[in-house]
């Protein structure tokens, strides 16, 4: 590298410099757009010492000066800077080669700093000091320096011009503030170009006016905003004044101004073709020819250049006419509508994103287990029984049985928290919402789909259901529960069991229904371990299912019954006997029939015998019904008397089969 | 320095004990000890600020807190009560501090806080002498709703984006916290733009290419809250779905710089990584306990297209969500229109050519007509210039 390539690597590192200055101002500490441009201003120092760049620069009068060579600061944007480091007094920069990322960073940001800041903390180096930059020295006349006794060098001549300084600064500041205030208000600046340019064809005074709001948007964090503001407000001008405005000045500007390219850069595809309709073509391809000349990044021109180039191509394409509107009455808006209402609705939503959990364990990153998907899948299933979506609530617990989505390495650790997912929703409080859905509900499907819920989460969830279901007051919920139970079939056969000797009553009684429903034989013994159940109706169930389940066996408790103190309870052994067609149960119910008959309820029990003994029709029965019929009453015995024209009548049903036995 | 540039925490944090002290003052009477104590420290901390600026000014906009130009989303939810008191019953609407501002004018300030005075906030000043802290009455419905207003908004959601971004690559997670001051911002975007339609254009329009998905996902957010109005969307869903499309490429935040920022075509394995980031970003919402699941939908289905191409993979009997193919045609036309390393930016209404020409097998076609009403039929320049296709021949054929 010759001497005089040294300015050039200098201002390359300044522009690197600032570049990264500007990045760790606008953004926050990690961000990437500053850390690359962090490590980009590192990597452009190590190179630029390798090319010759002087470890010491010095901050003179229009340039920047090193031992043996300087850099005239002809370009804008170095002379701002150096004028920046002028005013902060900064006379010299030393780089240590060894200079970490980091520390460059700690100076950006001190440079970001304002006076007063620098001022507070006691100077440039003590800040650099204190966050333990030694790689970098700052030298000068530094704000916030101190003399050797320790006291601030300021003397009455200082004091003066700060105060003075103090002054313009609060001025600046609050000129500052009406320029941020402006640039966010397109029609204030509007309003404020146009003043601007009164008499109307002032085009000069608006581009200057323009490049004085360049930079003060440039170093703000919502620049593009600011600069968005900027280009509706040029786009909005009368047609007059906005063609000098480009034709003359902001165009040619190109070629010397970074700044106006970048406002440039900022236009839409829509301002680039509403301005091949402004400005004459060819000076349009001079704009083009003088961006691509220009020092900036390759790509950034030749976007712009495109879409220039875009622009007057189509400017020879012929307008083509344009589609009429969607009207507001459009039938497919209207469909739209309804679909993204419906679409917004929580259960539909729920459901939707079901989905999108399935999809995401089957593709998620991590080596481990999804813990965390199964878990919101959970609470997935408790919120579709709140919210009435029973089958999704079914659908969740299928997949995550099926475990199709989980790699094949974690169904070990599946299984064991399927199981304990399992358990939490068998407790109360996720069974109670089952039930709470069943008392809402009017989906005749609910009870399938609710057994299949239980079915699935085992004998737990079922005995919390039947629990549930004995506190239950509202007969129409307890018929749906019931039906649920029914539905489960044979599988909820063990905890129907478990539950026919509860102490309500009604309870017992209905899983002892519940159990001549399923017909599970193996039922049997529990039913017969409450055949002397306290309660007259849970006894009468007793004889339902005995004789439906213990067939011949259910004979003799069946006979029992035929003493039971409970009325109720013997009618329904005695036609249920009628049922049973054995020779043992006639002469049981003959013993019974001599008896005196003394209570309606005693006549009632005993037609009920003689249409049981119709009803097993052997030839015993048929002998003890004939000897009651031809049987001695005295008339005034009328309850004998109907005894035995009920049994002189079935013993002629006998000898008619199809005919029945009547009503007393 | 200006209020914008003082640090964030520090203007939080004047707000946060000024909003602890109006709690003292209806607890405590007034010159208790502890009212004493937290007015003197926030006479400390507002002087601190008030050394590098002439004044720090909070104004209070309906549901929103602004300090200087800047919105605060989390103070806005946090300190709802406080702005709700200052506008509805103290009918304050703006709180400035200037350099000098005493004890007993903190005091003053506290006093009417806490119980009002019956006097209008200018007879007020007057009589308790207060020169350093001047109230504003609260800003009428009207005022409320402008495109200043708008632009600020804008800024909010990219502010707020960019600390979620910076959350992320530190590798944490994102927060509700976060997600609900988001949708603070959002819902102010949507209010300013039922107030004015004609500012999804006017906004939309802002790009920048250096945060080209920062800003990218709030232009989305923009165009799909103007297809809900014009669709009709009851209020309730156009906030979700505002929420949703600025949420909608939370994944590319973890998708190297090099891959998104690339000039030339990707290669395949860059692909790969490129083609996961729905899957990403939907990981990342989904892991927000009680937070609604469309954001979740749509940042994984919104570059699935009508066919079930696209990406991630779905079978074809996949039900795509409407909000997922609202902002997928909001993202292909704001994608379209922005200048971008590997594309220059296509106008309106040539963009809306190339996603007709895709066919109803990418897009859902009566969303791209939605698009085209709005672009056609809103005035586009300041003082409402002539919309798109209307007064001025169109350039590109249908």
């Amino acid at each position: 590298m010759t001497t005089s390539q040294v300015p050039l690597v200098v201002e390359g590192f300044f522009r690197e410099l600032l570049g990264a200055k500007k990045a760790v101002r606008l953004y926050p500490p990690g961000n990437p757009l500053a850390t690359d441009r962090l490590q980009r201003l590192h990597r452009s120092f190590q190179g630029a010492v390798k090319e010759g760049l002087p470890a010491v620069l010095r901050v003179g009068s229009g340039r920047f000066e090193w031992d043996g060579g300087q850099l005239l600061t002809r370009d804008p944007t170095l002379e701002a800077f150096r004028f920046e480091l002028e005013t902060r007094r900064i006379t010299e920069i030393g780089i240590q080669p060894g200079v970490a990322s980091w520390e460059f960073r700690e100076l950006l940001e001190s440079l970001n700093l304002t006076h007063d800041d620098v001022e507070a903390a006691g100077g440039f180096q003590v800040l650099l000091d204190r966050r333990n930059v030694t790689n970098i020295v700052v030298r000068g006349m530094l704000w916030g320096a101190r003399d050797s006794s320790g006291t601030a060098g300021v003397g009455p001549a200082m004091a003066r011009r700060q105060q003075l300084e103090s002054l313009v600064n609060a001025i600046l500041d609050a000129l500052g503030e009406e320029f941020r205030d402006l640039t966010y208000d397109r029609v204030r600046l509007s309003g404020w170009f146009l003043e601007v340019a009164e008499p109307g064809d002032r085009a000069d005074a608006l581009f200057t006016a323009i490049q004085m709001l360049i930079p003060m948007v440039e170093t703000e964090a919502d620049r593009e905003i600011r600069y968005r503001t900027i280009n509706e407000c040029l786009m909005a001008l009368p047609e007059p004044l906005r063609i000098s405005v480009f034709s003359a000045w902001l165009m040619p500007a190109v070629r010397t101004d970074l700044q106006i390219v970048n406002l440039i850069s900022r236009f839409s595809g829509d301002d680039f073709a509403e301005l091949t309709g402004l400005i004459q073509a060819h000076a349009l391809e001079a704009l083009r020819a003088d961006i691509e000349a220009l020092p900036s990044e390759e790509w950034k021109k030749a976007r712009i250049s495109e879409s220039l180039e875009d622009a007057l191509a189509e400017k020879e394409v012929a307008a083509a006419a344009l589609e009429p509107l969607i009207t507001d009455d459009d039938p497919g808006l209207l469909s739209f509508r309804e679909a993204a209402r419906a679409g917004c609705a929580p259960g539909r939503a729920l459901a939707h994103s079901v989905n999108v959990f399935f999809y995401l364990i089957g593709e998620t990153e991590s080596e481990r287990y999804p813990a965390l998907f199964v878990d919101v899948l959970e609470d997935m299933i408790s919120e579709a029984l709140m919210r009435d979506r029973l089958p999704l609530a079914l659908r969740i617990l299928r997949l995550l049985g099926q475990g199709d989505q989980f790699r094949p390495e974690w169904l070990p650790e599946h299984q064991r928290r399927l199981q304990l997912l399992h358990r939490r929703l068998a407790g109360r409080s996720q069974v109670t919402p089952l039930a709470d859905l069943l008392r809402r509900s009017e989906n005749p499907g609910d009870a399938g789909d609710a057994a299949e819920y239980l079915r699935i989460l085992g004998r737990a969830a079922i005995d919390e259901f039947i629990t549930i279901l004995g506190d239950e007051e509202d007969g129409r919920v307890r018929g749906r529960m019931l039906d649920v139970l029914g539905a489960l079939g044979p599988d909820a056969a063990p905890a129907l069991s478990a539950r026919v000797g509860d102490s309500h009553w009604s309870l017992a009684r209905s899983m002892i229904a519940l159990l001549t429903r399923i017909g599970d034989p193996a039922a049997l013994e529990a039913v017969q371990r409450v055949a002397k159940h306290e309660h007259p109706q849970v006894r009468r169930e007793v004889a339902r299912a005995l004789a439906t389940l213990g067939g011949k066996r259910a004979l003799k408790p069946l006979l029992d019954y035929l003493s039971d103190p409970d009325d109720d309870v013997r009618l329904t052994a005695i036609k249920l006997l009628g049922t049973l067609v054995d020779a043992a149960t006639v002469a049981s119910l003959r013993e019974f029939l001599v008896t005196p008959t003394r209570t309606a309820a005693d006549l009632l029990v005993k037609r009920d015998m003689i249409t049981a003994l119709a009803s097993i029709g052997t030839p015993e029965a048929r002998v003890v019904l004939e000897s009651i019929a031809q049987r001695r009453v005295w008339p005034w015995r009328r309850n004998e008397l109907t005894i035995r024209d009920l049994a002189s009548g079935a013993v002629k049903s006998m000898e008619a089969p199809a005919a029945a036995v009547r009503e007393v | 320095m200006s209020i914008s540039e003082l640090p964030r925490d520090q203007v939080e944090q004047v707000f946060a004990q000024l909003n602890g002290l109006l709690r003292l003052a209806s607890l405590y009477p007034p010159r208790h000890p502890q009212i004493q104590r937290a007015s003197h420290g926030f006479l400390q901390s507002v002087s601190d600020c008030l050394q590098y600026q002439s004044a720090l000014e909070y104004r209070f906009l309906g549901d929103l807190l602004i300090a200087g130009n800047r919105i605060l989303p989390r103070e806005s939810m946090m300190y709802r009560r406080f702005l709700e008191i200052c506008q509805a019953e103290r009918k304050i609407g703006a709180i400035i501090f200037y350099a000098g501002v005493t004890e007993e004018e903190i005091e003053a300030l506290t006093e009417l806080l806490g119980s009002g005075t019956g006097d209008d906030v200018a007879t007020w000043a007057e009589r308790k002498g207060v020169t350093h802290i001047v109230l504003e009455e609260p800003a009428r419905r009207e005022e409320q709703t402008s495109e200043v207003m708008a632009r600020r908004a804008y800024f909010g959601a990219v502010e707020m984006l960019r600390t979620v971004e910076s959350g992320i690559i530190r590798g944490e997670p994102v927060t509700v916290a976060q997600l609900s001051s988001l949708r603070v911002i959002t819902s102010a975007i949507l209010d300013q733009i039922l107030a004015d339609p004609s500012l999804v254009l006017r906004l939309a329009n802002i790009k920048s290419y250096d945060e080209y998905t920062l800003y990218h996902s709030v232009n989305v957010c923009v165009l799909a809250i103007g297809i809900g109005v014009m669709l009709g969307l009851p209020d309730g869903d156009l906030r979700e779905l505002a929420v949703a499309a600025i949420l909608h490429d939370l994944g590319k935040i973890t998708i190297p710089l090099e891959i998104l920022q690339k000039s030339r075509p990707l290669e395949e394995s860059e692909w790969a990584v490129m083609r996961r980031y729905p899957i990403r970003g939907a990981d990342m919402l989904s892991r927000l306990p009680g937070f609604n699941r469309i954001p979740m939908i749509v940042a994984f289905e919104h570059q699935i297209r009508e066919d079930r191409m696209g990406y991630p993979s779905v079978p074809t009997s996949w039900e795509l969500h409407p909000f997922s193919q609202v902002v997928g045609v909001a993202d292909a036309y704001d994608s379209m229109t922005t200048l971008r390393k590997h594309k220059r930016p296509l106008p309106a209404l040539r963009a809306l050519a190339v996603l007709r020409q895709a066919g109803h097998q990418a897009y859902d076609l009566r969303l791209v007509r939605f698009l085209e009403r709005i672009i056609r039929t809103t005035p586009v320049g300041p003082g409402g210039a002539a919309p798109l296709g209307a007064e001025v021949p169109p350039k590109i054929a249908g």
